[in-house]
């Protein structure tokens, strides 16, 4: 079932974070997805973030260094929470663009992110296959100055096939 | 330009940049960013009521910590990072990122980064990693 009831409101209904609604939309599964990194991720991802090292460029340089294929940029991992999660059709997508899937089921003014934590396992290698997992891990609320916020913490993992992970990421989303 | 001394104190050399259009694209292309405050002027004004379009928060993070890993010895390894936004940089506003050695032990050391407009008093986006020193 897709939250529906967080279209954005200007009144301080306050979050409602420990509700059974919440908890149901927290422990819903998103299946894993498994996908290949390939060098046009790579090279996209790089040509973004005006990242001009030829290891993400130049097969031939990445390979006389030892290197397998073209190896992403350190904070690459970025790029999959998005282009992995956000692709899903059109008309599932929140009038603000990102998946409604995506947002609790609380009703928001405004959608902040908060702290980011990451682990760095190991670079993401062009060829490499990825499961790309996530869970929310943590909901709780706070007393702002301006009424109630909910804090999400989504952790992203990004793994081998056999488990190994290339990257870990705690993700935390305010909703005001 | 890669340091060979970190130690606590060492600050890294700025790198300032300003965001165009073109890199909000590019990055909301790269990594299929479809929030419309990164590419819509109209939505993003009048109905997030922000002056402009938004730099990505993630991005300012690649900005700020693409610095520090250029400044590092080469062999270097990226553990972890954390980062957290703070205020909203605009599409066209000047910007410089930096930061500080926080602590060195063996050789594992802590370095804190920022990023925030040129004409600003705080970082928009500041952060910190820790580093495997090669």
């Amino acid at each position: 079932v897709e939250p529906t009831n967080h279209q954005r409101t200007t009144g301080r209904t306050g979050a409602r974070v420990l509700d059974e609604t919440m908890r149901a939309w927290a422990s819903t599964p998103v299946p894993a997805r498994t996908i290949t990194i390939d060098r046009k991720d790579i090279v996209r991802f790089a040509v973004a973030i005006r990242a001009d090292d030829p290891i993400h460029h130049d097969v031939e340089h990445a390979r006389a260094l030892g290197h397998r294929d073209l190896v992403a940029p350190e904070l690459f991992y970025i790029s999959l929470r998005t282009s992995v999660y956000n692709l899903v059709p059109q008309d599932q997508l929140h009038a603000e663009g990102t998946p409604a899937r995506d947002l609790p089921p609380v009703e928001f003014s405004q959608a902040m992110a908060g702290e980011t934590r990451a682990e760095l396992h190991r670079r993401f290698v062009a060829g490499d296959e990825v499961v790309c997992t996530r869970v929310v891990e943590d909901m709780y609320e706070k007393e702002g100055r301006s009424g109630k916020l909910a804090f999400v913490t989504f952790a992203y993992r990004y793994a081998d096939t056999d488990d190994q992970p290339y990257a870990v990421e705690h993700f935390t989303r305010i909703f005001r | 330009m890669r340091s060979t001394s970190l130690t606590p104190g060492t600050e890294l050399a700025t790198r300032s940049h300003t965001f165009t259009t073109v890199d909000l694209f590019l990055f909301s292309a790269a990594g299929w960013h479809p929030h419309r405050v990164h590419y819509d002027q109209d939505y993003s004004r009048d109905v997030e009521k922000h002056a402009d379009l938004l730099v990505h928060g993630p991005l300012q993070a690649v900005h700020m910590f693409e610095n520090l890993t250029a400044q590092l010895p080469a062999d270097s390894t990226l553990l972890s990072v954390e980062y957290r936004h703070q205020a909203t940089l605009l599409v066209g506003v000047d910007s410089v990122c930096g930061g500080s050695v926080r602590s060195v032990d063996g050789d594992t050391a802590i370095i804190d980064v920022w990023i925030r407009a040129v004409d600003g008093e705080k970082p928009t986006t500041l952060g910190a990693g820790v580093v495997r020193l090669a």
